[in-house]
C-alpha cells in the first residue's frame, strides 16, 4: 500500500493574513544581536503543534529552551501533522504552529471562526528537481521544466541530453510534494499525465498507481530540500540548477534559488506581546534561534 | 542470468572447507584477521542446502489479571552439538519474550511513561532462513488495549540469526564480504523505497527528519527472499507506526557482496544428524505483468494481463519468452458476438474473457510459467493452457525429460501415480491413463513436484494430476542439478556426472585427489566393488553406494566420456 500524504501546502498567501516575515525579524532582532533566551517550564511552554516536517525543528527550541534531552524533547513535542495544526490553533488548543503555508480551507477556517492568522517565516525551504548523476543534463530553466511536465518536451536530446525519452515522474495527488509542483512550480499550468506502473493493491490485486521516480538515465523528479539535501546519496542523484542556479543553503537562503519557500510558525493575531507563544517566535529568529535551526537541518532565513 | 553451473556448487563448497572450519569460533571471527573465504559468485549459484535439524512450536498460556498471556516458542532439535543445541533454544526463547518486553516499554513512553493494561499480549516467532548452518527466526510481539473504548494494536517485529556452528549471533556485516561496500548499497536502497512511498513528503506521516542511514547494531532479518532492514527506534527519523515498517531488499540488488552462503557452510562436516535438503534460489530474472486491460461491455467482461520477462540478458530469449505470453483470444471476435446477442436478447449476460500469466517457480536458473486463457461465451466455457519451461542453465525450453535423469521411464512412474490417484478418487474411472497419453509440454513444476496436464479423454477425466517429487523419488531428478535432491553433503564429488557431458568449468578447480575420486565415483554408482581400501571405506560411507558384485563395469557413453576427460585432467597435475 502506498501511504499518501493529503495536504494542500505552500499555497499563496491570502485574505485575512497577515505576513510579517521581514518585519518581524528587524523587530525582534534589529541589529543581529542575540535576544535573551526566554525562561520556559514544560507547564508554560506555549501548546505547539505543526507539520510533520518541522518536528526535529520543534524537538531542538524545546529541548533548548527547556534542558531536555533529545529523547526527553521526542516525547514532549507532538505534531498533529498540518492541517490538524491549524485546527488547533484556529481552535485554540495550540498557542502556536510550526507549518506549510496555510491552504485555501484552513483560510476559511480561520475566517468563519473569526480567527486573524499571522504568518512569519522561521526557516527557509525548497523544491528540487532530481535526476541520475550520469545524465549529463545539469541545468533546466524554469520554463524547461514546466514544458517538461505539461508533456511538450519529450526528449533529453531537446535539453542538451542524449536522444532518450524523458520520463517525468510526479508525485500522489494530494500529498505536499504535488501540491507545490503544482501551485510554485507550474503555476496553474496543466500537468500532462504522470507515469504509472502496476502496483499490487490492498487486496493483491493489480491496481494501476503513479509511477515512483526510479533514478534511471531517463528519469526526472522532485521532492523538498529539507528531506533531499542530507538524504540522497550524491554518486546517484543529483540535484538540477535552475535557471543556472544550483539549490543549496546559501542560494535558498538568499532565495536566489527560484523554488524557494519556507516553514512558517503561525499564532493568533491577537496574542498578547508578552505571551508564550511570541516570545518563543522572537526567540527562533533571533541569532541563536536561527543557528539552531540550522543545526537541526533547516536552512535560516538570513 | 544464472550460468550453468551444475555441480561446481559443491566442488566450490569443498574447495572452501579449510577457511570454512577455521570459523569455529564466535559468529564474527570471520571478521577478524585476514578472511581465506572462496565465495561462489552470486549469479552461478542455483541452490544452497537447508539444515538437517527439526523445529516445533510449544505454546505456553496464561492469564495475568484481566491480561491474556499466549507464547509460542520455537524448539530446535537434531544438533549432533547439544550444547549449540540448547544455546540456541535458550536465545531463540529470550528473544520472543525480549520482542514483548520491548513492545510494551515503547507503548509506555509512547503514552508519557504510564502503559496501559493490555487486553491480550500474544509472542511468537517463525523460522525464515535456514540454510547453510545459517538459521534466522523472527519473532512477533502483538499487544491490544482499548483507548476511549477503542481497541487499539501495536505490534513489534525482532529477528535474530545464529551461526549453527557455534550458536552465535550474527550482525548484519556477518551476511557480507569483508570490505563490501553493502552500507551503501542498503542505504541507496532505503533512499529509493523513501522516495517510492512518498516518505519525503512535508506532510509525511512516516518520516520527521531526513533518512541517516543504517545504524550500528542494525535490526535486520534475511531469507532466500533477500535482506530485511527493521525500522526500529534507532532509526528514530521513521516514525513509530505502531507496527513494523521494513525495508525488503531482494537478493538480486545484494547477492554479490553476500558471504553467508559459504562463510558457515564448509559443505563436508554435517552439524545435524539428519541431512537437509536442496532449496534453489530465487532466479535474477522474473515475469513482471505491465499491462493490465479490463473492459465491461454491456453484457461480457475482459481481463487480460500481459508483461515482459525482466533481467534477461539474452535479447533473443526476453523476446521469445515475452511472445509466449501475449494474449492471442480473438477479443474482436468476443465483442461481435456479444453486440450480437446483446441486440437479439438486451438482458442476457454474454460471457468472459480472462488471460493471464502465473509464475510457478522462478529459482534455481528455472521458469516455469502457466498463460492461462478462458473464454466463456453463454456457460460454455473453453480454458487454455500454454505451459512455459525454460533453464536459463542450458538455454533451453524444457521438455518434461529434462525434469529427470536420462536412464529413468519418468512417463511409466508418472502414469502409475496418475492411475493411483484415479484409483483413489473415482474407482469407477473408465480407463487408466497410457504413459503415451503424457505430453513433454503440458506440465509446470516448482521445488515440491509437478503439475501434469492431460487432454480429457472423457467427460468423467480429470485433467491436471498434482504429482509430488518424494513419489517419483528424488533420486530420480535431474532437476537440482543432478543429485537427489538431499543435501549432497557426505554425496557426491560431482553430481550429475552420469547424466551428463562434464566441461572444464567442472573440473579445472579440482584437485587431484578429488579427480580420482570423481573418476571412480562414476563406476560407484554402478556399484562397482572396489579393492582399494581407501576407496573401499570413501565409497561405504556414501549412503547411496550400494556395492554390486555383479557389476561389469560397463558405461554409458556419456560416462565414458566423463571418465577420459576427468583421467585427462589427473594427468596435467
Amino acid at each position: 500500500m502506498k501511504p499518501t500524504c493529503c495536504r494542500k501546502a505552500f499555497l499563496s498567501i491570502g485574505l485575512g493574513v497577515s505576513l510579517m516575515a521581514a518585519l518581524a525579524m528587524a523587530s525582534c532582532t534589529p541589529d543581529g544581536n542575540a535576544t535573551a533566551k526566554p525562561s520556559f517550564t514544560k507547564e508554560t511552554y506555549p501548546k505547539v503543534d505543526g507539520s510533520t516536517a518541522t518536528i526535529p525543528l520543534s524537538e531542538s527550541i524545546a529541548a533548548e529552551l527547556l534542558s531536555l534531552t533529545s529523547a526527553e524533547a521526542h516525547s514532549f513535542i507532538k505534531h498533529n501533522a498540518t492541517h490538524n495544526a491549524y485546527v488547533n490553533l484556529i481552535g485554540g488548543k495550540a498557542d502556536i504552529i510550526f507549518v506549510t503555508e496555510p491552504s485555501q480551507d484552513e483560510l476559511k477556517l480561520a475566517k468563519d471562526s473569526g480567527v486573524e492568522l499571522e504568518v512569519v517565516p522561521i526557516v527557509k525551504e525548497a523544491f528540487v528537481f532530481l535526476v541520475n548523476k550520469q545524465n549529463p543534463v545539469d541545468a533546466l530553466t524554469v520554463k524547461q521544466i514546466q514544458d517538461i511536465y505539461q508533456g511538450t518536451v519529450t526528449n533529453w536530446n531537446q535539453l542538451g541530453g542524449p536522444n532518450k525519452e524523458i520520463i517525468a515522474y510526479q508525485r500522489p495527488e494530494n500529498s505536499g510534494s504535488q501540491t507545490i509542483m503544482e501551485t510554485q512550480v507550474m503555476k496553474g499550468l496543466k500537468m500532462a499525465a504522470a507515469p504509472t506502473a502496476l502496483q499490487p493493491g490492498e487486496m493483491g490485486e493489480l491496481i494501476d498507481d503513479i509511477a515512483s521516480y526510479d533514478n534511471s538515465d531517463r528519469a526526472i523528479g522532485y521532492s523538498v530540500y529539507y528531506y533531499a539535501n542530507s538524504m540522497y546519496s550524491k554518486d546517484t542523484i543529483k540535484f538540477v540548477k535552475v535557471n543556472g542556479i544550483e539549490p543549496n543553503n546559501k542560494s535558498i537562503s538568499s532565495g536566489e534559488y527560484p523554488f524557494t519557500s519556507a516553514y512558517y510558525a503561525v499564532l493568533r493575531k491577537t496574542e498578547p506581546a508578552a505571551s508564550g507563544a511570541r516570545k518563543l517566535l522572537d526567540w527562533i529568529l533571533s541569532t541563536d534561534g536561527q543557528k539552531l535551526a540550522e543545526k537541526a537541518g533547516y536552512v535560516p532565513l538570513k | 542470468m544464472r550460468k550453468s553451473i551444475l555441480a561446481t556448487v559443491l566442488l566450490l563448497i569443498i574447495l572452501t572447507a579449510t577457511a570454512a572450519c577455521q570459523k569455529s569460533g564466535s559468529g564474527n571471527t570471520a571478521e577478524t584477521g585476514t578472511e581465506n573465504l572462496s565465495i561462489m559468485p552470486f549469479s552461478e549459484r542455483r541452490f544452497i542446502f537447508t539444515n538437517g535439524l527439526d523445529y516445533s512450536e510449544k505454546l505456553v498460556s496464561s492469564q495475568e489479571g484481566s491480561t491474556k498471556i499466549s507464547k509460542s516458542y520455537l524448539v530446535f532439535s537434531g544438533f549432533k552439538n547439544k550444547d549449540v543445541e540448547e544455546k540456541i533454544n535458550q536465545d531463540a526463547a529470550r528473544t520472543i519474550d525480549q520482542t514483548m518486553e520491548e513492545l510494551l516499554a515503547n507503548t509506555a513512553a509512547e503514552n508519557g511513561g504510564k502503559a496501559p493494561v493490555p487486553e491480550s499480549k500474544e509472542s511468537s516467532a517463525n523460522v525464515v532462513y535456514n540454510c547453510n548452518n545459517v538459521l534466522f527466526i523472527e519473532c512477533y510481539a502483538n499487544e491490544e488495549f482499548t483507548v476511549n473504548s477503542e481497541l487499539v494494536s501495536r505490534q513489534r517485529l525482532k529477528a535474530v540469526g545464529y551461526d549453527l556452528n557455534t550458536g552465535a549471533k550474527l550482525q548484519l556485516k556477518d551476511l557480507f564480504k569483508k570490505g563490501s561496500g553493502y552500507e551503501k548499497l542498503i542505504n541507496d536502497y532505503i533512499l529509493m523505497h523513501i522516495i517510492e512511498n512518498n516518505y519525503d513528503d512535508p506532510d509525511s506521516a512516516f518520516m520527521s527528519k531526513p533518512f541517516q542511514g543504517i545504524r550500528e547494531g542494525q535490526s535486520f532479518s534475511f531469507s532466500v527472499e533477500g535482506l530485511k532492514i527493521i525500522l526500529d527506534e534507532k532509526n528514530d527519523e521513521f516514525e513509530d507506526l505502531g507496527y513494523p515498517n521494513t525495508v525488503n531488499i531482494p537478493l538480486s540488488v545484494i547477492g554479490d557482496e553476500l558471504a553467508v552462503f559459504d562463510r558457515y557452510y564448509d559443505g563436508k562436516t554435517n552439524l545435524f544428524e539428519k541431512n537437509g535438503i536442496k532449496k534453489l534460489l530465487p532466479n535474477l530474472s522474473e515475469f513482471k505483468v505491465t499491462k493490465l486491460f479490463q473492459e465491461s461491455g454491456k453484457n461480457y467482461n475482459i481481463y487480460i494481463e500481459e508483461g515482459e520477462f525482466i533481467n534477461i540478458a539474452d535479447a533473443a530469449v526476453k523476446t521469445m519468452l515475452d511472445n509466449l505470453t501475449v494474449c492471442r483470444i480473438d477479443l474482436d471476435g468476443f465483442r461481435k458476438k456479444a453486440a450480437a446477442q446483446a441486440a437479439a436478447n438486451p438482458g442476457k449476460n454474454f460471457g468472459n474473457v480472462n488471460h493471464d500469466v502465473s509464475t510457478m517457480l522462478n529459482s534455481g536458473g528455472y521458469m516455469s510459467i502457466v498463460v492461462s486463457d478462458a473464454v466463456d461465451e453463454n456457460g460454455e466455457i473453453q480454458e487454455t493452457s500454454k505451459y512455459i519451461n525454460y533453464d536459463f542453465n542450458n538455454k533451453s525450453m524444457m521438455k518434461l525429460k529434462d525434469i529427470f535423469f536420462g536412464n529413468f521411464d519418468y512417463k511409466t512412474a508418472i502414469a502409475l501415480i496418475i492411475n493411483n490417484q484415479y484409483k483413489e478418487y473415482n474407482p469407477d474411472h473408465l480407463a487408466d491413463v497410457s504413459k503415451d497419453a503424457i505430453s513433454e509440454d503440458d506440465f509446470f513444476f516448482d521445488e515440491s513436484g509437478l503439475e501434469i496436464h492431460l487432454n480429457p479423454q472423457s467427460e468423467e477425466s480429470y485433467r491436471s494430476f498434482w504429482i509430488p517429487y518424494e513419489k517419483i523419488g528424488w533420486e530420480n531428478l535431474a532437476l537440482f542439478g543432478g543429485g537427489t535432491g538431499k543435501a549432497e553433503v557426505d554425496q557426491y564429488i560431482i553430481a550429475g556426472s552420469d547424466s551428463r557431458y562434464l566441461t572444464d568449468s567442472d573440473l579445472s578447480a579440482l584437485t587431484k585427489e578429488q579427480l580420482e575420486i570423481a573418476r571412480n565415483e562414476i563406476f560407484a554408482r554402478h556399484g562397482y566393488v572396489f579393492k582399494t581400501q581407501d576407496y573401499i571405506d570413501y565409497f561405504n560411507s556414501k549412503s547411496w553406494y550400494k556395492p554390486d558384485p555383479n557389476y561389469s563395469g560397463n558405461l554409458s557413453d556419456i560416462e565414458e566420456y566423463n571418465v577420459n576427460l576427468i583421467k585427462k585432467y589427473e594427468n596435467e597435475h
